[in-house]
């Protein structure tokens, strides 16, 4: 009856990524993988399926962890920003290249942020830390 | 009775298992799981997004202890020295907070796709987080209990 939760091993030394995707809140992409856009599926009243809009920029907004969806596709790797989400909230479901340490298996420290801006081009978005 | 239910042992035995969870830990809990929730990840399974599983362990902010794996207590030796509650401004700030599993080392963190901030009270302590895989690592906390003495008590 004795049990272990297992993890999966990651790499023995972190090293720095690029990973290019589209941001996400990862609590809703975990519960409805079609929520990748700002605007989400979520559950309503009467178990009616609804959709709110900015919902990425609210969660993130409420401190629900950001991650960047590889590739943009639902197939693709999530990684968790390792990032205060509030200030990404601005970026939810933008197109986004983020290098840094793969700090966790699923989680990067991220030590440059750039997004897409309205003309196509990488803008780098300065992520204010603690210290 | 025997004669009209036979199979009313085994029945309460399934039941009982039902019930069970079973933690890192090897502790059992009859709480903390809906009835529709997904099986509980044991021994022999790996962890697979979407299975329910339950994490035990110090809940750690992932900004520190990602720089630094000595930083699992509250205050953090940093290069500008050392800084008391580090681990509770950084999870009021917003970096996600995990959990470092109490029985296993190395990088077993368990990140929890929650609100940091209202965590932040308890960081650096023991808690049990009752949630679903999202992916590797990555855990969607539905219950999250902190270890009072010898009890769990429910917090988020």
């Amino acid at each position: 009856m004795s049990a272990v939760v297992l993890t999966l091993s990651a790499a023995d030394s972190p090293g720095p990524i690029t990973v290019t995707g589209t941001i996400i809140d990862t609590k809703c992409y975990g519960m409805n993988h079609d929520n990748v856009q700002n605007e989400h599926v979520v559950p309503m009243k009467d178990r009616k399926i609804g959709t709110m809009p900015n919902c990425a920029t609210a969660c993130a907004q409420m401190g629900n962890p950001v991650g960047i969806l590889e590739g943009g596709n639902e197939d693709g790797k999530v990684y968790i920003l390792v990032t205060p989400a509030g200030q990404l909230a601005e970026h939810a479901a933008k197109q986004a290249r983020v290098t840094g340490d793969l700090a966790y298996p699923g989680g990067i420290i991220p030590m440059k942020l750039e997004v897409k801006n309205a003309q196509g081009k990488w803008e780098e978005v300065k992520l204010a830390t603690m210290m | 009775m025997k004669g009209k239910f036979p199979l009313l042992p085994l029945m309460l035995l399934v039941l009982a298992w039902a019930g069970c969870s079973v933690d890192d830990t090897g502790q059992s809990s009859r709480e903390g799981f809906s009835p529709s929730s997904a099986r509980v990840v044991e021994s022999t399974d790996r962890p697979s997004p979407g299975n329910t599983t339950v994490v035990s362990g110090t809940l750690i902010d992932t900004h520190c202890y990602g720089e630094d794996r000595r930083h699992v207590g509250l205050g953090h030796d940093r290069a500008q020295g050392f800084v008391p509650g580090c681990a509770a401004l950084c999870a009021r700030y917003g970096y996600p907070v995990g959990v470092l599993p109490a029985a296993m080392s190395g990088r077993t963190v368990w990140v929890l796709v929650t609100s940091p901030a209202v965590l932040a009270d308890y960081m650096a302590e023991q808690v049990r987080v009752t949630g679903q895989i999202r992916s590797e690592g990555v855990l969607i906390p539905h219950r999250i209990e902190l270890r009072t003495g010898d009890k769990w008590t429910y917090i988020l």
